[in-house]
């Protein structure tokens, strides 16, 4: 379970997006591949286009140019056949002052798939208690979301994720707002969920030595995309090229790192 | 006061005070949950404007009522957010707007006093069979419409970010939860009147936050004050010979307060 029938293709394929935000260009002919079992870093300055790039994915901006495909098939298709994206997104706009417990709001994730004027049935419960288990939350089960801690939360959120069985997740800065530590039981979390269920993970974060000690490949985006798939390699200059300024990065393990520089 | 359940009148005030507060407190925990007091506030004062159009046209204000309060409704589900003006301001605008007609009308004839202050501040002893129809039908289509899509309306109350992400159509739930709580200002101004039915479409749900421990026990609570501060209003305003929707309004504040003072006890104790 938790994940969606085999296939070679990629997870996500983006094929030359271009997308205008507010007159400006946000993403210029962008294409990267997710595949399974892999974790994509996606680092950037801010308004280079990092959650444009996931919204693109999600579908909720369409491409002006360019194409995206889930599971090798055009998105709306993908979709229509049941294709879904378990999204972390950056801050949880839920309404704080509704009471509901943590199993509720996980197994929320399954009503799009159940469908309108059916029932919540007993494998939707089981898959949400599955996806508990599987993050480790399933003592907080009916506890309020508003009860719990940053860090269980975040948690929670993941398995309300997964409870959509998607092969996919999307995080969006998942460190914002949580200390160092449990930054960092999170991410083994995250790549033990890689590992376990085969998926494939696109982990937007400001915090570069977090995404080099984790990420399979690293996408540096500035309105361009460049992909590296060697991570302890970031330079420097692959950096600057990036956020357009100096940049030094300190990561625990690659005292010094080499790339060749970005063509523009 | 025991007397007063033998006539007609009085039997058919108290049903439809039971059913407009049930109907309002089934509703309120969505708008209290969405935040959208205003929102409320902003129908029944839109209605305003179609009451007086009824009464300068001749024909039923009850009528001209339910289309501008249906209108307002729909015009607040489909100001995009993505628009240059918040939601709010668009209701100012439109509320306000529709009152001055309301009040341009009002003013060529001053003979329909008596009337509008019925609509503005309520009469519950004067609810005719049309009205307890009409206040029955819209609680029973509401009663419907929440339980059908009783998991979509949760997951749209709590976040409605990740619903619209889980294919939960969005839009059109909200849209169609925003015309039944038009249609319940409309049905429920005889009860409370246009300004202070607001408060029958708030205080039940913010009690029900305050004291509901989940999502489902909400709507017991929130029903159940609305229903018996209707009837207690009622009999009051009977006994004291004083206005009902006045009196309803003042039960549920005091209501509010009780609950408020409970919360704080039960957060000391813990």
């Amino acid at each position: 379970m938790l994940s969606q029938p085999d296939s070679n293709k990629p997870l996500i394929e983006l094929r030359d997006v271009t997308v205008h935000r507010g007159g400006q260009i946000a993403l210029d002919s962008v294409s990267m591949s997710l595949e399974r079992k892999t974790l994509i870093g996606l680092i950037g300055p801010n308004g280079a286009g990092k959650t444009t790039l996931l919204e693109v994915i999600l579908g909720e901006i369409e491409p002006e140019v360019g194409e995206v495909l889930l599971g090798g098939k055009p998105r709306r298709k993908a979709v229509a056949d049941g294709f879904t994206i378990g999204y972390l997104p950056q801050k949880h706009y839920f309404e704080r002052i509704i009471p509901i417990t943590a199993m509720r709001a996980v197994i929320m994730a399954r009503y799009g798939r159940i469908g309108i004027l059916r029932r919540i049935g007993k494998s939707d419960r089981e898959a949400a208690m599955h996806a508990m288990e599987l993050v480790g939350v399933e003592d907080l089960a009916d506890r309020l979301v508003t009860e719990v801690s940053g860090g269980q939360l975040q948690r929670i959120m993941i398995a309300r994720a997964l409870a959509s069985e998607s092969s996919v997740l999307l995080l969006d800065e998942p460190e914002a707002g949580v200390d160092v530590e449990t930054t960092d039981r999170f991410m083994k979390l995250i790549v033990k969920l890689r590992d376990d269920l085969d998926l494939g993970i696109i982990l937007v974060s400001h915090d570069i030595g977090m995404i080099t000690r984790h990420a399979d490949n690293i996408a540096c985006i500035n309105r361009k995309l460049h992909f590296h798939s060697r991570p302890q390699e970031l330079s420097d200059d692959a950096l600057r090229a990036t956020f357009g300024t100096e940049c030094e990065l300190l990561i625990h393990g690659f005292p010094k790192r080499t790339l060749e520089k970005h063509d523009d | 006061m025991i007397e007063a359940f033998g006539y007609t009148f009085f039997q058919r005030a108290i049903l439809a005070g039971v059913i407009a507060g049930g109907l309002c407190g089934l509703l309120s925990v969505f708008i209290i949950a969405k935040k959208m007091a205003f929102i409320g506030q902003g129908i029944s004062h839109a209605a305003f404007g179609g009451v007086a159009l009824g009464l300068f046209l001749g024909i039923d204000p009850l009528l001209t009522a339910t289309i501008f309060a249906v209108a307002m409704a729909l015009v607040v589900a489909f100001s995009s957010k993505r628009g240059s003006l918040d939601r709010d301001t668009i209701i100012g605008i439109v509320m306000a707007t529709s009152m001055a007609i309301g009040v341009l009308l009002l003013s060529f004839a001053t003979s329909y006093t008596g009337t509008v202050m019925s609509y503005l501040f309520g009469n519950i002893l004067a609810v005719g069979r049309t009205e307890l129809f009409f206040l029955i039908a819209v609680a029973i289509l509401t009663f419907i419409f929440i339980a059908l899509f009783y998991k979509e309306l949760e997951f749209f109350a709590f976040d409605e970010q990740m619903a619209r992400h889980s294919g939960i159509p969005v839009d059109p739930i909200q849209a169609t939860l925003l015309v039944f709580i038009a249609l319940a200002v409309i049905a429920s101004i005889q009860i409370a009147g246009i300004i202070l039915v607001t408060a029958l479409l708030v205080v039940p749900g913010a009690i029900a936050m305050l004291i509901g421990r989940r999502f489902g026990s909400l709507f017991p609570i929130s029903i159940a004050t609305g229903v018996i501060a209707s009837i207690i209003g009622l009999s009051i305003s009977y006994i004291l010979d004083i206005p009902s929707g006045a009196t309803i309004v003042l039960t549920l504040a005091i209501f509010f307060a009780v609950a408020t003072i409970i919360k704080k006890l039960s957060k000391k104790s813990r």
